[in-house]
């Protein structure tokens, strides 16, 4: 069990981040959560997570300014990300990530399930 | 004529006087007699006080006619003023400036915001009393440039809210500005330009407002939407326990209400933007057939439910500048339309050409990349075919058969086409199908530069 990869969610809603956590951790997945882009950005650093689900909208820190702080690092350069979205989010993403691939998965249009794939398909398993 | 004819009259009078006061002295002095003196003083008693009179008359003519000229540059200075108060009570800043860039004119509205008293302001260059400049870029006065298009050529130009402007008063203070120019022209010559704008600081808090709400209805409307989308998941899937069969089936109801429920916020939003004319297009190299198979991927658990019969046949497509969000949203759109207006079985195909077709009115046939999306549904009935691009129109056959649809799906979809320089056609009959066909020029779509994009 100690193969088990580890996926931090990053995510303001409560009833969202939970409903990912349950899932994945269902699925095999070791899971870590952050309410914000600061707190995320701190688990992150400190728990080197394989994967992160970063949500956009959020208070304190949001997505994007988190994920520029996160480019600095070394170590967070390279760490895979998925970005969630509400679909008006969309612009916002275009336009501070030039250059730059991310996957994004729209919340409203995609089951759980379909995270999952996702989030697999990432990790290349 | 009058005053030509007064004149004589004058001049009969005063020869009148003159006679008799001449005979007077002349009777006088001729019968030297104390009477005749008398009657002669008398008579020049007489004359001098009709030549009193006379002048006295003439004095008072002359004062009059004067007062009648100083009445007339009266009523004119009158006329003037009441210009001049017209001027000033407009809402909007007035300016004319000569063809040199020059102020000749403005009115009371314009000093009060620019902050200049007009004395100041004439003859002055325009770029200095009224500098503007796009937002974000305050270091760009543009004003000679923008008002070259009204002084280089016979024109008009007019600057509104979406393309926000800005200016600059003289203490320092900058408001939203809208803003109309047009030529001057002096019988055939242009001999400057006339410039109306106003502050729109109003007009700007209501848009703010507006998008403050459209992003509230977006973030604040899809959370919840999402919450539900993934728990009836879970449940359904029974994460959370075993679930009966009935317990399955209200689940089911929820996840579509919820489903229909996410797609008609989208395309409200969508409509929103459409209708303020805010939505951007910016294309990008795309392969149009990479594009619709991912829409196809999304639909692909619909056309199961439907059992569609998909058949695709794509032409050799060059890689091409199209807006990939926008293009997503018109496959997804026409695309359902064709899986939910089909009975079961039905057969979709989706045709990719690229091939010369001749346009509407043009003489040569131009290379167009042309996309055709045909079912064998329940189509549109003949007499309600030129309503379907209406906004929240739906045909009469399908909306007891398919209730959940919001009738705004081709009306975003023809606005996104024609806003991008592109075609949109269709044929169809009642019970055999119907058939849209999409083209756009070789260039790709065209680029228009808004403040939103839309999304899907």
């Amino acid at each position: 069990m100690e193969n088990k990869k580890t996926i931090l969610i990053i995510e303001d809603e409560r009833s969202l981040r939970e409903a990912l956590r349950d899932k994945l951790t269902r699925e095999g997945f070791s899971t870590l959560e952050a309410k914000n882009g600061e707190e995320g950005l701190d688990v992150a650093l400190r728990e080197h997570p394989e994967l992160i689900l970063l949500d956009i909208v959020m208070p304190v820190m949001d997505g994007m300014t988190m994920l520029k702080q996160l480019r600095e690092n070394a170590w967070g350069k390279n760490v895979k990300i998925i970005i969630l979205t509400n679909l008006s989010d969309i612009e916002k993403i275009a336009d501070s990530v030039k250059n730059e691939v991310y996957d994004y998965l729209v919340k409203t249009d995609w089951k759980l399930e379909d995270v999952v794939t996702k989030v697999r398909e990432r990790l290349g398993e | 004529m009058s005053h030509i004819s007064s004149i004589r009259a004058r001049l009969i009078l005063l020869l009148v006087l003159a006679l008799i006061f001449l005979s007077g002295i002349g009777f006088g002095s001729m019968a030297q007699s104390n009477a005749l003196i008398g009657a002669g003083l008398f008579l020049i008693g007489i004359g001098g006080f009709a030549i009193i009179m006379a002048a006295s008359y003439l004095i008072i003519k002359q004062v009059q006619s004067l007062n009648k000229i100083s009445a007339n540059a009266h009523a004119a200075e009158l006329e003037r003023d009441r210009l001049q108060v017209i001027l000033s009570c407009m809402g909007e800043g007035l300016i004319a400036i000569d063809a040199d860039y020059r102020v000749i004119m403005c009115n009371d509205r314009t000093s009060a915001f620019l902050r200049t008293p007009p004395i100041e302001t004439i003859g002055k260059e325009i770029q200095e009393v009224f500098p503007i400049f796009r937002a974000g870029e305050p270091g760009r006065i543009c004003t000679k440039k923008i008002l070259a298009q009204t002084i280089q050529d016979i024109n008009i130009i007019t600057i509104k809210l979406a393309d926000k402007f800005l200016c600059k008063n003289s203490i320092g203070q900058t408001f939203p500005v809208a803003i109309v120019a047009e030529t001057l022209l002096k019988d055939t010559d242009i001999i400057g330009s006339v410039i109306l704008f106003r502050d729109i600081s109003e007009e700007k808090e209501v848009d703010q407002a507006k998008d403050e709400f459209v992003s509230l209805a977006s973030h604040q409307l899809r959370t919840p939407l999402s919450t539900i989308n993934w728990y009836t998941e879970m449940i359904l899937e029974g994460d959370a326990g075993h679930i009966s069969k009935k317990q399955k089936s209200f689940l089911h109801e929820i996840n579509t209400a919820n489903k229909r429920m996410t797609t008609l916020v989208s395309s409200l939003l969508n409509v929103s933007r459409i209708e303020l004319g805010t939505f951007a297009i910016d294309p990008k190299p795309t392969d149009v057939i990479v594009l619709i198979r991912e829409v196809l991927g999304m639909l692909k658990p619909e056309m199961d439910k439907h059992e569609i019969k998909l058949q695709e046949q794509y032409g050799e497509i060059p890689i091409m500048d199209v807006d990939p969000q926008l293009m997503q949203i018109v496959f997804q759109n026409l695309i359902s339309n064709a899986i939910k207006y089909s009975p079961k079985g039905s057969v979709v195909g989706i045709e990719i050409s690229y091939k010369k077709q001749l346009k509407n009115g043009a003489k040569r046939a131009q290379k167009q990349l042309v996309i055709r999306i045909r079912d064998t549904g329940y189509g549109i009935p003949k007499n309600q075919q030129s309503k379907i691009f209406t906004k929240l129109f739906r045909a009469d056959n399908i909306k007891s058969k398919i209730t959940d649809g919001n009738g705004l799906g081709l009306y975003i979809v023809k606005s996104i086409i024609s806003h991008s320089g592109g075609t949109i056609s269709f044929e169809s009959e009642e019970n055999k199908g119907t058939s849209f066909c999409i083209t756009l020029p070789v260039s790709g779509m065209r680029q228009k530069i808004g403040a939103k994009k839309l999304g899907g």
